[in-house]
């Protein structure tokens, strides 16, 4: 007696399909599980014993033996016993349902046969979509499950209710057609009740519009973390792809996807104390980390010289390449991390250097060791800064009529519409001269060029426009970070270190 | 190069502990030159009241192997040597007090006994408006052909040379330490331009010398000794700059100070040269006023024009220092004008602005005025 039925189990945030055999024959009663099982699934048979007499089946008494193919990836969590569980119940024939191999199911089992929700449903919803199968699943995730359009799926409450529908061939199944999303529209700037003068404001509309990295630089206590959180405010709701994509990451680290799939822009603001791997992922099973968490949105870093240097050092590869990719023992995982970063940073140990020179007592050798973690390859991966010298609930004389907070959704198509073309096919004569003459006065490193072009690209996407002109350029070098600058040894006092 | 063995033997004798410059003058006045004052016995040497320490000190060491050392470090680093007997010795450092017996150089030797040196100095933890300053007078003086005498330091030394550099000026740097490990690590870069621009790197050290703190007061003496006068910018109540003017006071030296608010401890030190009567400058035709052999020379100024765009923005900033946010309105231009043509004032060095987006008067701001005015744009 031999029946098979599909699971899925959770790579990092990938699920991968498992094929689940189940043989029953005769012999000493046993229940044996191969097929690399981790702990969990182990220890799935007890559950999966109770479950079924609980809910009034009978457990065979006969020699079970659950085989879980491929073979050659160790299968963790407890993701298989309601796979297996069906598996039983069909070889021991107690069911039957015609269409078994279209179906994938998912789901944790109680002693007392409830079907427990479980991390990674979405993962594993994607999953059954892209294999065109069926999905049965926990009914308490109904809520994340419906979020995903052209999918067949059906939420059961405990094992006895999912039993008698299959067998009766009435499963109540569920295909989403349309996604309904929305996100409060409010300004973000009234919202904190901070006002930001008009550089500020026009500076996080660029960041916000081209995703540019940023950094908030300013003495403690005038808002860096504010602008930070109005940054988020900002930015326009994620399409529906993309919030899947954030919402199987968010499933299977088991946190709450109910944001993020109304479409809000993930936002990630770990402490400074954080090591390397919960940055950036890793442990067994593995796990993503916050730049994978903040994938597809902000990657807040509060007083970012504070990291230690290995943490910062292990962000320096996701923030160009937009992915991680992990090896691990007898694994290797890619984790998206598209991230923006956004740091918020003093230029010393008391902060108050630069801004408020006569209250600052640290040496230069202190101020200098203070940046040195960040002063190289992140430094150099920053777009904008924004320099905040007083506090930004108090309102400078004009400037804040601006709309800055609008046009950055239209602007986003804008640039999406544009990438990949040549940056420098799109500027004009005078453009070109006026980088030449940036580049011949100043030190512009080959990096630091492309930065400034891509800076100048949002700017005139902001205004719809594809050529960049040479005050779109201006005004994206108005916003350029240079460390050297902000530590008073050069940039732009004209004075080159 | 070749080096003689008097030379390297000099120079050795100047490292023996307890040997500073007056002793070893005094150790020569005796000796028909280095190579007999080394073979010199004890007794000889108590003589010259040296101490027995640097007599015992120079018997450990083996005479040729450190001469072959002293040879192949200065080659190594192509660092040359000149004596306090030589020709190419600066005039008026042999004349003060304690000139040093040997000069470590890189770069234009010629700065040494050509042009006319002046000396500026300031804190290390300078505020930006005392680095624009810096860079400023830096760049005039260069400009009107003097030679910036400075320290390398972080600081205001550094935009003094900046802006000496910016001129394509003569700019001589004195260093704390060796030439071959050039102190602050910062500024290697700076050191490295001053010497392919045609300036001049100097210290009393060889090269492979670490710069260690005590060499520093050693090294303002000879930054007070290399120039005609000081000018001091930027000095809080207990800064190295001071210790540097109180040098150029004892050899007969002028003393210039850019005055600063009573309010702001960094100009303590500044203000008090001032009340003890130091020479006040506002421009560096103040200077000028000093020397005779020095004619203004406005003249040869390069004369600068501006669009209306500009010349507004200009007006503006002129009145009163103002955040970026208010410029716009203030100047009656589009956002999008403005920062195009600020970024332009900003190229040209102009205008600054700061991080916390205060648009100020830039390093060249002198030049400004005089073109404003020449354009007959009222301020």
């Amino acid at each position: 007696m031999y029946a098979k039925t599909w699971g899925c189990v959770m790579l990092g945030i990938e699920a991968r399909w498992v094929e689940i055999e189940i043989d029953i024959n005769r012999g000493l009663p046993t229940f044996e599980i191969v097929g690399q099982p981790a702990a969990v699934v182990k220890e799935s048979r007890d559950r999966i014993r109770s479950a079924l007499q609980n809910s009034g089946f009978e457990f065979p008494t006969r020699r079970i033996t659950v085989n879980l193919a491929p073979a050659h990836f160790r299968k963790d969590g407890s993701l298989l016993d309601l796979p297996i569980a069906i598996g039983v119940l069909i070889a021991s024939k107690q069911l039957t349902y015609p269409k078994l191999n279209q179906i994938l199911f998912a789901g944790e089992l109680s002693l007392s046969g409830q079907i427990r929700p479980v991390p990674g449903i979405l993962a594993a919803a994607l999953l059954a979509r892209q294999n065109q199968q069926m999905f049965i699943h926990p009914a308490e995730n109904n809520g994340e499950i419906s979020s995903i359009s052209k999918l067949t799926s059906a939420g059961f409450q405990n094992l006895a209710q999912l039993v008698s529908a299959l067998l009766s061939n009435q499963v109540n199944w569920i295909i989403n057609t349309e996604i309904k999303r929305s996100l409060p529209e409010q300004d973000p700037w009234q919202h904190l009740g901070i006002v930001g003068g008009r550089v500020v404001r026009r500076c996080l509309q660029v960041a916000a519009a081209g995703r540019h990295n940023l950094a908030l630089v300013g003495p403690p206590g005038v808002g860096k973390t504010l602008l930070a959180r109005a940054l988020k405010g900002m930015l326009p709701p994620l399409p529906e792809e993309e919030s899947l994509e954030v919402a199987q990451i968010y499933s299977a680290t088991g946190l709450s996807v109910q944001k993020i799939l109304q479409g809000y822009p993930p936002v990630r603001a770990p402490h400074h104390t954080i090591t390397p791997r919960g940055l950036v992922g890793g442990g067994s099973p593995i796990r993503p980390g916050e730049v994978t968490l903040a994938h597809r949105g902000l990657l807040f870093l509060d007083e970012l010289p504070e990291f230690s240097k290995e943490s910062l050092n292990a962000i320096r590869e996701p923030l160009e390449s937009k992915s991680i990719s992990l090896h691990r023992s007898n694994q290797q995982v890619i984790f998206p991390a598209d991230v923006q970063l956004v740091a918020a940073l003093n230029l010393c140990p008391c902060g108050f250097y630069y801004f408020q020179p006569e209250r600052c007592r640290c040496s230069v050798r202190d101020i200098a060791r203070y940046l040195r973690p960040i002063s190289g390859p992140i430094a150099d991966r920053i777009d904008l800064k924004i320099g905040i010298a007083k506090p930004l609930w108090i309102e400078s004389e004009q400037g804040n009529s601006d709309q800055f907070s609008v046009g950055i959704a239209e602007a986003r198509l804008e640039i999406k519409k544009r990438r990949g073309s040549d940056l420098e096919q799109r500027l004009p004569q005078k453009g070109r001269q006026f980088l030449r003459t940036l580049a011949s006065q100043r030190q512009i490193s080959a990096r630091g060029y492309f930065k400034l072009l891509s800076v100048a690209s949002t700017i005139a996407a902001l205004e719809g426009l594809e050529i960049i002109t040479a005050g779109h350029l201006a005004e994206a070098w108005q916003y350029r970070w240079e460390l050297s600058e902000l530590t008073g040894e050069g940039g732009n006092s004209g004075v080159i270190s | 190069m070749a080096l003689s063995p008097e030379l390297l033997t000099l120079i050795l004798l100047a490292e023996l502990p307890g040997i500073g410059p007056v002793r070893l003058r005094k150790l020569l006045e005796r000796y028909p030159g280095p190579t007999a004052a080394w073979q010199g016995s004890w007794s000889e040497w108590k003589v010259c009241q040296m101490p027995f320490s640097a007599w015992q000190a120079k018997q450990n060491l083996d005479w040729e192997q450190q001469c072959r050392q002293l040879a192949e470090e200065l080659d190594n680093h192509g660092v040359g040597v000149i004596t306090f007997k030589q020709g190419s010795y600066p005039e008026l450092l042999r004349q003060t007090a304690t000139p040093p017996v040997a000069l470590f150089y890189q770069g234009n030797l010629e700065l040494l006994t050509k042009g006319f040196p002046l000396a500026l100095v300031g804190t290390r933890r300078a505020s930006q408006e005392g680095l624009d300053l810096a860079f400023r007078f830096g760049f005039e003086l260069a400009e009107d052909g003097l030679t910036v005498v400075s320290g390398l330091a972080i600081g205001i030394d550094g935009s003094a040379h900046r802006g000496a550099l910016e001129a394509q000026g003569a700019t001589v740097a004195v260093l704390g330490g060796g030439l071959g490990c050039i102190y602050p690590s910062r500024h290697r870069n700076l050191a490295h331009q001053i010497v392919e621009k045609g300036g001049l790197l100097l210290s009393e050290y060889r090269p492979t010398h670490p710069a260690i703190a005590p060499q520093f007061k050693a090294r303002n003496r000879i930054i007070a000794g290399l120039g005609k006068g000081v000018l001091v910018v930027e000095a809080p109540a207990r800064s190295g700059a001071l210790i540097t003017a109180e040098f150029a006071l004892n050899e007969g030296r002028e003393v210039f100070v850019l005055p600063g608010s009573v309010a702001n401890s960094n100009w303590t030190g500044s203000n008090r040269l001032l009340r003890e009567g130091a020479k006040l400058v506002l421009e560096v035709a103040d200077i000028y006023e000093e020397f005779q052999q020095l004619s203004l020379t406005d003249g040869n100024r390069e004369q600068i024009s501006f669009v209306p765009e500009e010349a507004r923005l200009l007006q503006t900033i002129h009145s009163s220092i103002c955040s970026l946010d208010d410029l716009p309105e203030r100047a009656d231009l589009s956002w999008g004008e403005t920062v195009y043509y600020l970024s332009q004032l900003q190229l040209r060095k102009l205008v600054v602005v700061s991080t916390d987006g205060q648009v100020r008067p830039g390093p060249l701001w002198s030049k400004v005025i005089a073109g404003l005015q020449k354009d007959g744009w009222s301020l």
